[in-house]
């Protein structure tokens, strides 16, 4: 492949595929072609490639949300929330029209969807609720981590206050407590890892006996500091080792209570427990994992993703606490557009108003034929019309990509993927393009024509004596 | 058959966009541009379809008759004579429901212009029996793509593909010296592939003198060549139920292709001077033991006879019907009616008993029970020489398919534990090579009882 690896499966170019490369290839050509006149007439003639690259990401990451690895879906989702998310911010401040950049945005969209054969039912249904699925993950880990950072700056400062406070009773409870807690992850750790499993078969017995004391004692440790804590806890409230703390046992307790006994103790403990989370994570996706969940395993890590960038992004911003804000705002809101957006896409291939095979392509012409509204109203004042050629060429542009696409769809259809039909997809294309040269340059002249008694061209009962002739027409070229 | 595709939804539903929006905006080239969508409809309504009497087609079908498994090339040519270009013929090719397409597509659409031609080539397996093919389906459109003209036009040249056992088995000769055999064995003697030396006798004949030798050393020498040996061959064909199934729908079935080795392997032998038996193992027939048997002979009837016999057990009992699914293992052919458990070893043992002492027995199976297993086990105790040539028929790209491969690569090697030749005739590997490593080797371990 040219462009590096498909997106598409190779089985895609089929009845229930995309059409075929020739196809595609003329419609993408139209769509490039807008594009650069949709640039040329906002005085930008690259002004598409702004938001390009956005739509590429977001399509790619459509299109890998279909793989059945979590490896490759944990990327589909890392491109396609955050690329679409990023679009709508892009195409909001582009600057442009919003008709025309969001038309052109929508075409290139299309014609992308199409080449790596997603923007069909199933595929946007995919995409709607795998982004929900990791939205939501994103907002369950960043509470987690709000917790979880809470819990652990609490327990720091309840351990080092109280270890390093003045007053031997409850320095002691918090030594106590400290032993005891970590006592506590040892065991856990203890019995998380499968460390018998690990051994050598000879010594598997010998293993698990010792691990089995040394739980036991960790437990009858655990015990005893617990007692301990209350019991010094109450002396320490009743005051009775108020004066004791001036002996030698005080400066006993003081040493056991120094930062440099309590903090490596403290970090035993979060690496025990770190290990014991750990070894029960991996026997849980080991043991019970198949590919049903798959994809909630690759939303949950794509959520902790979307926590680690927005995260990052705020940080980086740290200095301007409103940008920071601003950043989590939007990181949270634009996906809400964006679930929008495919809900009503979902809906509207239910009701069958977008035909579920030829979606993207819908997409694409959709996007054309709104670049060629918004056209209209660019330049010289409403009534005499905007620069005619560029509606009329994405006008054109639309036709053609609906036809080649749609005739590419009927080969595949009815001949499969395999022959090699590039003659006749290319003989068809040049009609195509040809058909909506002339109707181009028909229309065109007609315009020019027209322009010089554009007063009487634009009156309301003018307008309606065109409009109902072209429906006329319409209704019987259709038959 | 003609008639028109409303394939311009699209089309419809921007001008009506179109106009809506000229309408609201008051803008005169938005209501222009609704005009756009109605040249692609005109476009496409005035284009007209007919599939014209010159277009013509020719079908090749290379080679045929051939044996089951072989490839079979189809190339069919389609030729424009008319005076006008075609701007898109789409012809599928009737393949016969019974055979499957190995490579390429037997489905074209193109362009034609007038006086062009192009064809298109798809391969087929073959299967035994008579193929016939459907007229392709040629399907014009015009040139906007709306116009649809559709039938089936029968094409010249080859209209079926004819798969038989014996379709590339030489002919026998009615003369010749054959009688001496052509298997070689371990002991010298006359022949032609160089063996050993030894020192010169009185008797031996001067043509095998080693003047060489005698150059170099001044003493004479006689030149020993591996000596033809002529002997006894007993081809069992297992058409036992399991056997019975393909690697995939359209794919011959194990059956199938084993009646074609032993089809083979008998004109082979046969056409060495070596008398050949046959017994069909899994059919109830009228020999000893419910055997399909027929003893060891040669000569032209013999071979007609065991064809007959082979082509018989190749097919399934209940009739017509295609390999149906495509089944992960080995895909199940028609139902034979027999349980695939039931218990046909005391065939295995009647053909070693039956079999001339001193004779070879060659059993041809896929190995996919262990039935297998326990015949050659069962023709050990007659300490008979043993071959089993065994044709695969497990498809490796299934995960039920490497399981079963496993198994059946394990039963070759218990097979050939007995103290049998084993023999695995892996798809695409030419017959006539298998049939060569089989027999080239046996014959050595036989010399000895031929003789």
């Amino acid at each position: 492949m040219p462009f590096g690896p498909r997106l598409d499966r190779p089985s895609a170019v089929g009845d229930e595929g995309r059409p075929r490369a020739t196809s595609l290839g003329v419609a993408t050509a139209a769509v490039l072609a807008v594009s650069l006149g949709v640039g040329t007439a906002l005085g930008d003639p690259v002004f598409f490639t702004g938001f390009a690259l956005v739509v590429g990401l977001t399509v790619a990451g459509m299109a890998l949300l279909d793989r059945d690895r979590v490896r490759e879906t944990v990327v589909g989702h890392l491109l396609f929330l955050p690329g679409a998310s990023t679009l709508v911010v892009v195409v909001l401040l582009s600057g442009g029209p919003a008709l025309v950049v969001a038309g052109t945005a929508a075409a290139l969209a299309g014609v992308g969807g199409a080449w790596a054969d997603v923007g069909d039912g199933p595929s946007v249904k995919r995409a709607l609720k795998g982004g929900l699925v990791s939205y939501v993950f994103g907002l369950v880990w960043l509470a987690f981590a709000g917790l979880a950072l809470a819990l652990l700056l609490g327990f720091w400062n309840v351990a080092t206050g109280l270890a390093g406070g003045t007053r031997l009773g409850w320095a002691l409870a918090g030594f106590c407590f400290v032993f005891g807690a970590v006592c506590l992850c040892l065991r856990l750790a203890v019995w998380a890892v499968p460390a018998t499993e690990l051994a050598p078969r000879d010594r598997e017995r010998e293993i698990e006996r010792r691990l089995g004391r040394f739980g036991r004692r960790l437990v009858l440790v655990w015990l005893g500091t617990f007692v301990l804590t209350w019991l010094f806890a109450l002396l320490g409230l009743s005051g009775t080792l108020r004066g004791a703390g001036l002996g030698p046992a005080g400066v006993l307790v003081e040493a056991l209570t120094t930062r440099i006994v309590i903090v490596p103790l403290v970090v035993l403990g979060g690496v025990s427990l770190g290990v014991a989370v750990l070894a029960m994570v991996v026997r849980k996706t080991t043991t019970e994992y198949d590919a049903s969940t798959a994809g909630t395993v690759a939303a949950a890590l794509a959520g902790a993703g979307y926590v680690v960038v927005v995260t990052t992004l705020a940080l980086s911003a740290g200095l301007f606490p409103v940008v920071a804000a601003v950043i989590v705002l939007l990181a949270v809101a634009l996906p809400l557009v964006v679930f929008v957006a495919l809900a009503l896409a979902v809906v509207a291939i239910e009701v069958g108003v977008v035909p579920d095979g030829a979606a993207p392509l819908a997409l694409a012409a959709t996007g054309l034929v709104t670049v060629a509204v918004g056209a209209a109203g660019l330049g010289p004042p409403t009534g005499t019309g905007g620069p005619a050629v560029l509606v009329f060429g994405a006008t054109a542009g639309a036709l053609v990509v609906w036809d080649v696409g749609t005739f590419g769809l009927g080969v595949t259809a009815e001949l499969g993927h395999l022959p090699n039909t590039r003659r006749l997809e290319l003989y068809h294309g040049v009609f195509a393009v040809g058909v909506g040269v002339v109707a181009v340059a028909g229309a065109t002249a007609v315009d020019a024509a027209l322009k010089p008694v554009g007063a009487n061209v634009g009156t309301p009962a003018a307008m309606a004596v065109a409009a109902i002739g072209v429906l006329v027409l319409l209704v019987t070229l259709r038959g | 058959m003609t008639g028109r595709r409303q394939r311009w939804g699209g089309g419809v539903a921007a001008a009506v966009v179109l106009v809506t929006a000229g309408i609201w905006n008051g803008s005169a080239t938005l209501l222009l541009a609704a005009a756009i969508p109605l040249a692609y409809l005109a476009y496409g309504a005035v284009s007209t379809a007919r599939v014209p009497e010159e277009l013509s087609l020719t079908r090749t079908v290379e080679p045929t008759p051939s044996p089951p498994g072989r490839p079979v090339t189809v190339t069919l040519t389609v030729r424009n004579d008319s005076d006008r270009t075609l701007s898109d013929v789409r012809i599928v090719d009737g393949v016969p429901s019974d055979l499957a397409v190995l490579s390429g597509s037997p489905r074209l659409g193109t362009t034609l212009g007038p006086g062009e031609s192009t064809e298109m080539e798809y391969t087929l397996v073959a299967r035994r029996g008579d193929h016939e093919f459907d007229p392709p389906r040629v399907r014009v459109r015009g040139t906007g793509g709306g116009a649809v003209a559709t039938m089936e036009r029968p094409p010249s040249g080859a209209d079926r593909l004819v798969c038989r056992l014996d379709a590339d088995a030489p002919p026998l000769d009615d003369r010749g010296a054959q009688r001496i055999g052509q298997l070689a064995s371990d002991d010298p003697g006359e022949g032609l592939t160089f063996h050993s030396t030894r020192e010169y006798e009185a008797t031996d004949p001067a043509a095998r003198i080693d003047w060489r030798h005698f150059a170099k050393r001044g003493e004479l020498a006689t030149v020993n060549y591996d000596r033809p040996v002529s002997t006894t061959v007993v081809l069992v064909l297992d058409a036992r139920t399991p056997c019975h199934v393909a690697a995939g729908p359209g794919r011959p079935t194990a059956a199938e292709l084993g009646a074609y080795a032993a089809t083979r392997a008998l004109t082979a032998l046969l056409r060495g001077g070596h008398d050949v038996g046959v017994a069909v193992v899994g059919r109830e027939g009228d020999g000893p033991a419910g055997l399909y048997w027929l003893p060891p002979g040669g000569g032209r009837e013999q071979r007609t006879r065991a064809t007959d016999l082979f082509r018989a057990a190749s097919v399934a009992r209940d009739g017509d019907g295609g390999v149906s699914g495509a089944g992960d293992g080995p895909t199940r052919d028609h139902d034979t009616g027999d349980s695939p458990d039931a218990d046909y070893g005391f065939q295995f043992r009647k053909v070693a008993e039956l079999a001339p002492p001193r004779s070879q027995l060659v059993l041809v199976s896929p190995a996919l029970d262990d039935g297998t297993v326990g015949a050659l086990e069962t023709w050990a105790a007659f300490d008979r020489p043993r071959t089993l040539l065994s044709p695969d028929v497990v498809p490796s790209n299934t995960v039920s398919g490497r399981l079963e491969n496993v198994q059946r690569h394990t039963r070759l090697a218990r097979c050939q534990a007995t103290g049998a030749r084993t023999i695995d005739w892996r798809r695409g590997t030419p017959l006539p090579i298998v049939l060569a490593e089989a027999f080239a080797v046996e014959a050595r371990a036989a010399a000895g009882g031929a003789r």
